[in-house]
């Protein structure tokens, strides 16, 4: 019997076990809390888990020695600097959520420690979701995400919204996984493996399997299921109703991290394993890049166009984060085009792919900006977000006023802002790819963000220029400055100095840039060189580490050498 | 033989799935005939599991889905007490029709590519190549070998997921600490009238 | 493929209906007589063939009789198809879980077998299953998922019913049986991980194993603490008192048939008879050894000090002394289960509920973990 497990793979998921083991430790901490005690010393708990979780991931992606992926757990998971950069995006979002509900908790009476705990389970399902490399366990972390956004959503007890909109999600997002685990099956039955590596490998050596319906049919159905957790249109229908019924943390959660974790998953299952090389059918000779393309132009009119009349503000996010998982899409779509599967020199890029990681990661901190302020408004399960409930708060509260506005500018992506910066290497990177169709893609981008710009301005215009019409609860948070603070530095120091986060974003994409040899070469592969094993050698200064681990499918440009130095 | 009673168990499967669907019965009564035609539905898919050699599938089958989960349905349903208008069926509209014609179109598609011989004829005899060892084939001991190494990590995961949804579950299900329930507002009360103080803290007492 | 049928329906006849109905249809009156005997009564002794009353055995005749011949009626306002359903969904999977019962152990062709690491090893031929009517192999788990079955009856009889004390009575059986479920499950964890196997016939078997070479490894031996929390909580599983909550005569008439009258009503009481036999069955075969008789195999009775040959006997007669031994060891579980029935008032609802998730789960989980520990020391 072969077990295929190491105790040096459980150094690869450091962070999500940090993660599931603070978890444990909030619900156990609910459990012991006296009754009307504060359960804010939950939170705490829950973000030092976070942050060692977060120095756990620093010290991984510094270990991880250039764009190479390290296979775990035989290869069902797998760490690379690809997972490293999002579990930053993961943690940094959990963190910023964990600080900026402990107040908004106390202030709709539901300061109940299972919070964080769930929070925390979320973002363990979202890490694994990113360095899931089969699709077993990818669905399982999804559902384990899921799960957690399900009752996060409807946390609060007084809200009848809430519990609305919990169920609205929990009954399409539960058909949604059906479809995708319906998709797996299809999958499976094609190709005779769940591993992603395996599926590529079978879809590679016989091009009439790739062609056949089982394939096609399983593709699709995967892509809907996804396509529901990113809000695709037209899988988008219950993103308002959610977003704006669900706490305000929590609606921050899900717009930057759970539409960043369904990117994860769509860059490394559809880019990487599906790669377009791979792929020759469908509409206009694209296959499924050409589904996507369609569904980038519908979600992005369908998002901008349907955020136009809206007068709640929590209603407009909802359809621009629509719109937004349309851009992004374009940046799917002009990175299938091949720049990650042809050569090695293009590692040297950034690619529509990496400019995707660029652009998540400004997205995420845009948005926590916005929603550190927005969720301030109300209480007792009552949140005032309708426009006019912000007439003249850029006055009466300039800080408020100064986040929200900078987050919408952000988003809109106005230039020196993060979010400008995000835009412009997405479509950049996506006309560098050249091909027609996708410039096309990309003027229509930009044609909705100009579109954009009417309702994010809009949101401007009650701030700064309307009366306030009525008194509205607004209540102060030390939390939700300090969330506040950070990511408007951030957003600021992404806009001005894009360098740093680009650099990591480009290694992030470039670990997922394999040499995808020909389908005889690749079936020769198969037989590992090594095993997957860890030895300890004893170093002058220091234990090394050296993790050495060649996923036999896939033939690096250079030797696989994870070199970790340990920092004890 | 076998042939007969697969397609004896999938017709029923089909035709009990639909039953779950469409209730014979309108009205109040129509949630619990369509819980009783899925479990009917999920015995069919049991027996069909039984007949590919999965005999550990279909007894958890009936034993998970059968025997528990639809319980809990009927239990759930018999305590709501369904009036009739809350179950009344809404119109049907242009977008439900388009959606059942489009379900049609598909089931037509995949029926169609089934009988292709050169796409369904490599899968058979992927699936009879498996099948080559029917003493340990989908036995108790073989999945829990699989379980315990190959699918180690995702069945460890499945532990998480179970963790996380009960924590959720009692979230859903637990009483608001300073509701106006009765039993804790009693309680309050009564400790009030003892000790001369709220219970609770700050907000206590609701 | 006929033979294989007709020897299907022949072990059906000979173990469910000529035993497990016989012992069902006797503890009908041996109920009343046990009662009767508590309470210092005389019981059931008027109906009589002739002058012959054979200590009131005649009653069950007449019974029967008096089922079969009355008004079978149906309330105006029941929903009518489920109402009439409901009996047979409880009595069927009641008689379904015999199936994977072992009466006795399999029989080799031609008698040649070997004794072998306390075992019979058939030499010549396969190893055939005459005395269990179907050899599948997670028999412990078929077992579960039929009793789990058994609640349907139940429940959509009390609600089809349309009485309140019948609802009341449907909702009760259905927390009531899915709580003791999952408590009876747990139990028997400890003891699959200590024979490693889910067929109820190897389990049998492994039990003949000689502990420090003289106490047999019966589940009792292994797993005392298993052994009461399982058969409390299968006492439980068959809604019979203490645990009769569902159909407290005191409180709801008679619970989830209160409506049902003639064979139907019959078919209800008696499929908790039949549930009481399989719990017997049930506990012979995983705790008090199933047909094994201590020290003897298929040759004859071995000595349990030297392990040799003390007494020969013919490998038929072994048979039949260990399906006899099977059949005594039911009839005293059976015995035992009415005298609990008599002895022990009935819980309220809540006990009951504090019984199974907060008592006998529990300890069922230190159950397991104190077995993982004594096989991870033991190895």
């Amino acid at each position: 019997m072969n077990i295929a497990f190491n105790v040096s793979d459980l150094l690869g998921i450091l962070p999500v076990l940090i993660v599931i083991a603070f978890a444990a430790l909030c619900a156990l901490a609910e459990v012991f809390a006296k009754p009307g005690q504060s359960r804010g010393f939950v939170g705490t708990l829950g973000l030092i888990g976070a942050l060692i979780a977060f120095a756990a991931n620093a010290w991984q992606w510094h270990g991880l020695d250039g764009a190479y992926s390290v296979p775990l757990f035989g290869g069902g998971l797998v760490m690379d600097a690809f997972s490293t950069y999002f579990n930053f995006l993961f943690l940094a979002g959990t963190a910023l959520t964990l600080v900026l509900s402990t107040k908004y908790l106390k202030e709709h009476g539901s300061d109940l420690g299972e919070f964080h705990a769930l929070v925390l389970f979320a973002a363990a399902g979202m890490m694994l979701m990113a360095q899931s490399r089969d699709l077993i366990i990818l669905f399982i972390a999804l559902e384990l995400m899921s799960v957690s956004i399900y009752v996060l959503v409807a946390f609060v007890r007084k809200s009848r919204r809430g519990a609305e909109a919990a169920l609205k999600y929990f009954l399409i997002g539960a058909f949604a996984s059906a479809i995708l685990l319906y998709g797996i099956a299809l999958l499976y039955g094609a190709t005779n493996s769940v591993e992603l590596t395996t599926i590529r490998r079978a879809l590679d050596a016989d091009p009439s399997l790739a062609n056949g319906l089982l394939v096609r049919l399983g593709m699709v159905l995967v892509l809907v299921g996804i396509g529901f957790k990113v809000a695709l249109a037209p899988f988008h229908l219950w993103t308002p109703d959610v977003y704006d019924g669900a706490p305000s943390p929590v609606t921050g959660f899900m717009a930057s991290c759970v539409k960043a974790a369904g990117f994860a998953v769509l860059i490394r299952v559809f880019t990487v394993t599906f790669g377009y090389d791979a792929m020759e059918f469908g509409a206009g000779g694209n296959g499924w890049v050409g589904v996507l393309y369609l569904l980038a132009i519908v979600t992005m009119f369908a998002g901008n166009l349907a955020a136009l009349p809206q007068s709640n503000v929590k209603r407009i996010l909802a359809y621009s984060s629509i719109a937004h998982a349309g851009y992004l899409l374009v940046g799917v779509v002009a990175g299938s085009f091949g720049n990650l599967t042809i050569d090695t020199e293009a590692a040297a890029t950034l690619g529509p792919n990496g400019a995707i990681l660029f652009y998540l990661m400004v997205y995420a901190f845009s948005t926590f900006l916005v929603f550190s302020a927005l969720s301030l408004f109300g209480k007792d399960g009552e949140e005032h977000t309708h426009l006019s409930d912000l007439a003249g708060m850029g006055f009466r509260r300039p800080f408020v006023g100064l986040a929200l506005a900078v987050g919408m500018l952000s988003l809109a992506g106005m230039p020196p802002l993060g979010g400008f910066f995000g835009k412009f290497y997405l479509f950049r990177e996506a006309m560098l790819s050249g091909r027609p169709e996708v410039t096309i893609l990309v003027l229509v981008a930009i044609v909705n963000s100009m579109i954009g710009l009417y309702y994010y301005l809009r949101v401007l215009v009650f701030l700064y220029m309307k009366e306030p019409t009525r008194e509205v609860p607004v209540y102060s948070s030390r939390g939700a400055t300090t969330v506040g603070l950070i990511s408007l530095a951030l957003v600021f120091l992404l806009g001005l100095f894009p360098g740093g986060l680009l650099t990591m974003a480009q290694r992030g994409i470039g670990s997922l840039r394999p040499v995808v040899t020909t389908p005889t070469a690749s079936l020769t592969a198969t037989e590992p060189q090594t095993p997957p094993a860890a030895s300890r050698q004893a170093g002058s200064r220091a234990p090394r580490l050296e993790l050495k681990a060649p996923p036999a499918q896939l033939k690096l440009a250079t030797p696989i050498n994870l070199k970790a130095t340990t920092t004890h | 033989m076998e042939a007969f009673f697969f397609y004896l168990f999938a017709s029923l499967a089909v035709a009990t799935a639909l039953a779950v669907v469409f209730p014979p019965m309108r009205g109040a009564r129509a949630p619990i005939h369509s819980a009783i035609a899925l479990v009917a539905c999920f015995f069919c898919v049991a027996a069909t599991y039984a007949m590919l050699q999965a005999h550990l599938l279909a007894v958890l089958q009936v034993l998970v889905y059968a025997g528990a989960i639809m319980v809990l349905f009927i239990f759930v349903i018999m305590l709501l007490n369904l009036q009739t208008d809350e179950t009344a069926r809404t119109e049907v509209g242009f977008v439900k029709v388009l959606s059942g014609l489009l379900v049609l179109a598909t089931t037509a598609g995949v029926i169609g590519f089934l009988r292709n011989d050169d796409v369904l004829l490599p899968i058979s005899k992927q699936l009879v190549a498996q099948v080559a060892h029917p003493e340990t084939y989908g036995s108790i001991e073989e999945i829990g070998k699989l379980m315990l190494s190959e699918y180690l990590f995702a069945f460890e995961l499945t532990s998480i997921l179970l963790l996380a949804s009960i924590v959720g579950a009692v979230v859903i299900a637990k009483r608001d600490p300073r509701s106006t329930f009765m039993p804790e507002a009693l309680k309050q009360q009564l400790y009030r009238e003892r000790h001369g103080k709220s219970a609770s803290g700050r907000k206590g007492g609701a | 493929m006929l033979v294989l049928i007709a020897l299907t329906l022949l072990k059906v006849v000979g173990i469910v209906l000529a035993f497990v109905m016989l012992v069902a249809t006797i503890m009908t009156w041996a109920d009343r007589k046990q009662s009767a005997l508590i309470q210092d009564r005389i019981g059931p002794n008027r109906a009589s063939i002739g002058s012959v009353r054979a200590a009131g055995l005649i009653h069950i005749l007449a019974d029967a009789l008096k089922t079969l011949f009355k008004e079978d009626f149906t309330p105006r306002d029941a929903n009518q198809g489920l109402f009439r359903i409901a009996p047979f969904l409880a009595f069927v999977p009641a008689l379904l879980a015999f199936a994977v019962i072992p009466v006795g152990d399999t029989y080799c062709p031609d008698g040649a077998f070997i004794v072998q690491n306390f075992r019979d090893v058939c030499t010549a031929g396969a190893q055939a299953d005459y005395f269990r009517v179907s050899n599948m192999g997670a028999g412990l788990l078929c077992i579960f998922a039929i009793v789990s079955l058994g609640v349907y009856g139940a429940s959509i009889g009390g609600w089809a019913s349309n009485n309140k004390f019948a609802l009341i009575g449907g909702v009760r059986v259905t927390a009531q049986m899915v709580s003791y479920e999952v408590t009876m499950g747990l139990t028997l964890v400890g003891l699959l991980m200590i024979y490693g196997t889910v067929d109820l016939n190897e389990m049998v078997r492994a039990q003949g194993t000689l502990l420090w070479g003289f106490v047999p490894m019966w589940g009792i031996v292994t797993q005392p603490v298993a052994f009461f929390l399982f058969f409390t909580a299968a006492i439980a599983e068959t809604k019979r008192p203490p645990f009769d909550i569902p159909e407290a005569e005191s409180e709801l008439a008679a619970g989830y048939f209160v409506e049902y009258s003639s064979m139907r009503f019959a078919l209800f009481t008696l499929s908790e008879y039949v549930a009481s036999v399989l719990v017997a069955m049930m506990v012979t075969t995983l705790f008090l050894g199933g047909w094994q008789v201590p020290y003897l195999y298929g040759d004859g009775l071995h000595n349990p000090m030297t392990g040799d040959l003390a007494l020969s006997i013919p490998y038929l007669l072994v048979k039949v002394i260990q399906i006899g031994a099977f059949c005594f060891k039911v009839l005293a579980l059976c015995w035992l289960q009415l005298q609990v029935r008599w002895t022990l008032p009935r819980f309220r609802y809540d006990q009951l509920m504090k019984l199974g998730w907060k008592v006998i789960l529990p300890l069922s989980l230190i159950n397991v973990l104190v077995t993982g520990l004594w096989l991870l020391v033991a190895a």
